[in-house]
């Protein structure tokens, strides 16, 4: 290890990334803009931070080097949130509505590439609920069961009601 | 009496929803196709919401609809425009904005905030900060009282949600519920809110004095939007409400479970016992995962099986150390976070950190210069 193990935390001020030696010593801001950043996660040599922030309204996801920020990297194009990183450091998987995607990251050349949709959350074996990438390009998932087969055909009903009100009063009284 | 919904009303998957005050127009915003649109309840058209020149659909970020369901404010991040049913669009209202739309009163005044301020601006004027408040936590903010006082949830992390009112005149708060979120109070002198199990509650509310009657719930399983956690609900002056109702569900969650997943979309499960699993993090190497069981930390050792528990409690989160031999457990109070050191093995804990809030943390190597 160098002159001590340092986490990224998102600050609560404005959902900032900062930088806190675990040895002791202050915080420091890593990255401190405007607009939100969060879910940071170091990548395994310690070079490289992957986040996600709002900055164009939305979450996208980016990469920057570490400590020192470089450049935004886009890792995302157009939707993405909580990305982790794999533990061999070369994919970044990410939140993309209802699938998680996945995009390819080269240090050396600091490039991204092979963006997709990894796998849809609701799996024959339940809906994921949380993910982080593991060894040998597998998946950690948390999964629960979807429901069953007559439920998921029971599609959700929209309802308009007018005269709520009255009801409301004979429920709750007036 | 409850109406017929026309089937290219596609309020199943719609988030967003809102009703004129008349009760004359519906919008929602519906994806996969990302779009906005609008339904005329009493004609039964039903067509996109005319977005201004070189404004995409996927650049909405929020959207307001006026009393009388004619003209919606479109918040793109970077201006609010007003646009029309039939099309015309004003120049932006505001521009810079990015953020949040609260409200569009009767007599134009639109009210948006960041997390630090409110500002109230009227079309060609300057916005005027009107709200001084740590809205950091702050959702489903709607003014009542004529824009005297303000309705909003604490979602404070740890917190099931509180409804609060806060008086303008006096910069005062009153906790109205807890927990309930998204209310909204109708016109009827009705508070009516959501719970996490999908019923709406609601309850007597004299605004004036913040007095409030016991809560009945009047809804079940109404559905609750996905991404932010709204009632897909919304109700008129007059008393017409829209809303999506859902089959009730198991409680799931309570029966969620560890696996790991190849490519193939083929789980490899994890022996632990099914609970309410939150989140979990895995080692590098591939060794333990830590992980959130009803509230409660656990390690488990992949090979074998074999669990143990940490002995924390709370709203935690897991990192381990590059090296796979430590790991970072954070702690967040509400008050503030405790980050912990353990080995995958058990044992107690090696050191801590205090810190004044943490959302999410990771750990590296790189020295702090």
């Amino acid at each position: 290890m160098g002159g001590g193990r340092d986490q990224t935390r998102d600050s609560r001020n404005d959902s900032d990334l900062w930088r806190v030696p675990t040895d002791g010593g202050a915080p420091t801001p890593f990255l401190e803009a405007v607009w939100s950043e969060g879910q940071g996660d170091i990548s395994p040599d310690g070079r490289w931070v992957v986040f996600h922030d709002d900055e164009l309204g939305h979450n996208e996801v980016f990469i920057r080097s570490y400590p020192t920020p470089g450049p935004k990297i886009a890792v995302s194009n157009g939707l993405g949130g909580g990305p982790e990183g794999s533990p061999d450091g070369t994919e970044i998987t990410y939140g993309l509505g209802d699938s998680i995607g996945a995009a390819s990251w080269e240090p050396e050349t600091q490039t991204v590439s092979d963006r997709r949709p990894l796998t849809h959350k609701t799996t024959e074996s339940g809906r994921i609920t949380w993910h982080e990438p593991a060894t040998g390009g597998r998946l950690l998932v948390v999964l629960e069961p979807v429901p069953d087969e007559e439920e998921a055909t029971d599609p959700p009903e929209a309802r308009v009601i007018t005269n709520w009100f009255e009801e409301l009063k004979r429920l709750v009284g007036n | 009496m409850e109406l017929p919904v026309p089937s290219e009303v596609r309020l199943a998957r719609a988030e967003d929803l809102q009703i004129s005050g008349d009760g004359s127009v519906v919008a929602f915003w519906a994806p996969p196709s990302d779009t906005s649109f609008f339904w005329n309840l009493r004609t039964q058209e039903v067509a996109p919401i005319p977005l201004p020149s070189g404004v995409r659909d996927e650049d909405v970020w929020a959207m307001l609809i006026s009393g009388d369901g004619s003209q919606f404010l479109v918040n793109t991040g970077t201006a609010i425009w007003r646009t029309a049913a039939n099309g015309r669009t004003s120049a932006p209202i505001v521009t810079l904005p990015n953020r949040a739309l609260y409200h569009w009163a009767a007599d134009g005044t639109v009210y948006y905030g960041d997390n630090d301020a409110g500002y109230r601006v009227v079309e060609g004027g300057d916005p005027q900060r009107s709200l001084d408040k740590d809205w950091r936590e702050a959702s489903w903010i709607r003014p009542i009282r004529n824009g005297e006082a303000i309705l909003y949830t604490d979602m404070s992390p740890g917190e099931a949600g509180r409804i609060i009112l806060l008086d303008l005149s006096t910069d005062e708060d009153t906790v109205l519920v807890e927990p309930g979120f998204d209310a909204h109070y109708l016109e009827s002198g009705h508070l009516i809110y959501g719970g996490r199990d999908g019923q709406v509650r609601a309850a007597l509310f004299d605004p004036e004095s913040s007095e409030i009657g016991e809560p009945v719930v009047v809804l079940d399983s109404v559905k609750i939007e996905p991404l932010f956690g709204s009632m897909v609900l919304t109700a008129d002056s007059y008393g017409t409400v829209v809303y999506v109702k859902e089959a009730p569900r198991e409680k799931s969650s309570l029966n969620r479970r560890l696996a790991i997943m190849d490519r193939s979309g083929g789980p490899e499960l994890v022996r632990t016992e099914e609970g309410d699993i939150g989140n979990a993090s895995i080692s590098r190497d591939g060794g333990h995962i830590a992980f959130s069981r009803d509230g409660n930390a656990w390690v488990v050792e992949v090979l074998t099986g074999r669990t143990h528990e940490l002995g924390i409690q709370g709203q935690l989160s897991y990192v381990w150390s590059p090296n796979s031999e430590e790991l970072a457990v954070g702690d967040n109070t509400g008050e503030g976070t405790t980050i912990t050191f353990w080995r995958p093995d058990g044992g107690a804990a090696l050191a801590g950190l205090e810190l004044p809030f943490v959302s999410r943390h990771t750990v590296g190597d790189s020295p702090v210069n």
